[in-house]
């Protein structure tokens, strides 16, 4: 089978590894194909029926008089970048978490995350009077540091510790925030709108704001690919191979925190796609991280953007926002990969 | 094997060293020489520290006191990379990542060869592809790991930690899980690695007739201390296994070997 060295012929890899490269990139162009579809559709389609002509002049040729590319252009496009961004730092998130803790069903809402940022939010809706979503942007992100902050000081990057006390406190703030909610009809109007993980209403100001640090956690999540390869084989294994484990789960709870900290601000907690793309990934390509991780990051905004896409055409005249249907689509999909053979495979 | 008139050489050594857990001390002021281009098996009861010991001298477990020294040089000192450039652990708790194929495992042992993303050279694909076939897996280079019987992934462990291609390699029971025939491959195959590369085996064994029969150099503990080490033939009798088992045992000559072969009496099912 393997190539043989006896002739004193040059040696090629074996093929295994070989393989695997060649359906990276068929995979990697695969996914850039259906992500360029995705975002053609999210401007092409909507409740509003515009010809795509429309759409086109509106991006190139932009009539300020035309109610229809004014429609594009305020809602459509930033929409879109919304929801390539957070689908990015999902994507990251999810993948990171998932090799650092060794845990198939982690994600930034399992960990806690997801539900500090929610917790923030409220807090600055009922208490501080805070109603413009970019004011959302900013206590959204401090909430998902500070319990990213509080979950690995705590859990001191134990696999299983991380697991139980984020769970704890998803325990403990899930009941706070709706305490504070029922306490306050304002508030939970505000607060409901950007808890269903909606793309609409943050306008371009958020994603503005917020894509140096997608930019910084993409780069982190780069960095660690490699690291994570190898701490899939055990702490110790990754230490005899040279690793520093705790540098490795430094560079991870950094760029945890601002890859949920971004997708969070800008798309509100949306279930599931953290935990669904990195398995999906994970068939396609295989266990090595550094394979992973460019794939997820393409699936993640296919995913959220598709959803959304999805969400405004399924009820006639009005919309599901994307984390709803971002969890409808997610949930059959993890059964899907459970059921398979690659279930634990981190 | 090729061993010279003098002393071998030191390949490892550990200095005073005290070793222990969420501060619950296992080893305390523990001095020990592993001789070069020996193979060295570690034996004692359990519970007795050596799996703790051999993950003291691999950094994979931090000195509380006391320094290991790697060919004279300052193990804690040393960038954890270049450590893994001349120093292979194969430790008892590594896990094969679900769907990771023999090849792709393997291959992960040139990290510390390559650059931060792990590209692969056509050095990388040679040592890959020589150490998958001097552990008799070459033939299962396309299989998952996790198909493969406990036998075959013990080698698969092992091609891996041949492929970082270090001087000097330690094994925390490579043999644990393997019936007798699958553990006398293994250890042929850590001897043959000795003898052919001179490459230093340390390993940390339970079989006692087998640790005698493959080491040069035997390291008896018990409670955290060395209680004898040599050759097999000088540490392994009826006194030591007393001694560090509490086992009252006959040992006679191996029959193919000549190497100590320990007997337990026990305490039933005696030829009357």
């Amino acid at each position: 089978m393997l190539t043989s060295t006896a002739a004193g012929a040059p040696v090629a890899g074996p093929p295994a590894l070989d393989r695997g490269r060649a359906r990276l990139v068929l995979v990697l162009v695969g996914a850039a194909m259906v992500l360029a579809a995705v975002v053609a559709a999210s401007l092409l389609l909507g409740v509003r029926t515009i010809a795509p002509g429309q759409v086109w002049d509106a991006l190139f040729h932009h009539d300020p008089a035309s109610a229809d590319q004014s429609v594009v252009l305020r809602l459509r496009v930033p929409r879109t970048v919304l929801g390539l961004l957070a689908g990015v730092a999902l994507g990251c998130v999810g993948t990171v978490i998932q090799g650092v803790t060794r845990n198939p069903i982690a994600d930034p809402g399992l960990l806690g995350i997801t539900p500090g940022a929610s917790l923030a939010v409220v807090v600055a809706v009922s208490f501080l009077g805070v109603t413009t979503p970019l004011g959302f942007v900013w206590f959204a992100f401090a909430g998902a540091a500070l319990a990213a902050v509080v979950v690995f000081s705590i859990g001191r990057a134990q696999p299983v510790r991380l697991a139980l006390v984020g769970a704890a406190l998803t325990a403990f703030v899930t009941p706070v925030i709706a305490l504070l909610l029922l306490r306050d009809l304002n508030a939970f109007d505000q607060y409901r709108f950007w808890a269903v993980g909606s793309l609409t209403g943050r306008g371009l100001d958020a994603a503005a704001a917020l894509w140096p640090f997608l930019l910084v956690g993409v780069v982190l999540t780069a960095l660690l690919a490699p690291r994570l390869t190898l701490l899939a084989m055990g702490d110790d294994v990754a230490r005899a191979l040279g690793q520093d484990v705790n540098v490795t789960r430094g560079l991870a709870a950094a760029a945890i925190v601002l890859l949920a900290g971004t997708a969070t601000a800008l798309a509100g907690p949306v279930a599931l796609v953290g935990l669904v793309v990195p398995h999906a990934a994970r068939r396609l390509v295989g266990t090595d991280y550094r394979r992973l991780t460019p794939v997820a990051a393409l699936l993640g905004p296919v995913v959220l953007l598709g959803a959304d896409v999805v969400g405004r055409l399924i009820v006639p005249n009005s919309e599901l926002e994307a984390g709803v249907v971002a969890a409808f689509v997610g949930a059959p999909v993890l059964v899907a990969v459970a059921r398979g053979r690659s279930v634990a495979g981190v | 094997m090729s061993a010279p008139a003098s002393e071998p050489a030191t390949a490892l050594r550990a200095e005073g060293v005290r070793l222990g857990y969420d501060g619950r001390t296992v080893i305390d002021g523990l001095t020990l020489d592993l001789p070069a281009g020996r193979v060295t098996a570690i034996v004692g009861p359990n519970a007795c520290g050596k799996s703790t010991l051999l993950k003291g001298m691999a950094r994979l477990l931090p000195l509380e006191a006391g320094r290991v020294l790697l060919g004279g040089r300052d193990v804690a000192a040393m960038p954890r990379r270049e450590l893994a450039r001349l120093l292979g652990v194969l430790p008892q708790s590594s896990i094969a990542p679900d769907g990771v194929r023999v090849a792709e495992l393997v291959a992960r042992g040139r990290y510390p060869h390559q650059g931060w993303f792990g590209r692969r050279s056509s050095t990388d694909d040679a040592v890959v592809a020589r150490a998958l076939e001097s552990t008799g897996v070459a033939d299962l280079a396309e299989r998952p790991v996790a198909e493969l019987s406990g036998g075959q992934r013990q080698r698969v462990w092992i091609a891996m930690v041949l492929a970082q291609q270090t001087d000097v390699v330690l094994l925390d029971e490579p043999t644990t899980y393997l019936d007798v025939a699958h553990q006398v491959d293994l250890l042929d195959l850590l001897a043959t690695q000795n003898e052919e590369r001179g490459t230093t085996v340390v390993m940390v064994l339970h079989e006692l007739n087998l640790a005698a029969r493959y080491a040069d150099h035997l390291v008896v503990m018990a409670r955290g201390s060395v209680v004898a080490e040599g050759a097999p033939g000088d540490v392994l009798t009826e006194d030591a296994v007393r001694g560090a088992f509490g086992l009252e045992a006959r040992v006679v000559p191996d029959p193919i070997s000549g190497t100590p072969l320990v007997v337990p009496v026990g305490r039933t099912r005696r030829q009357s």
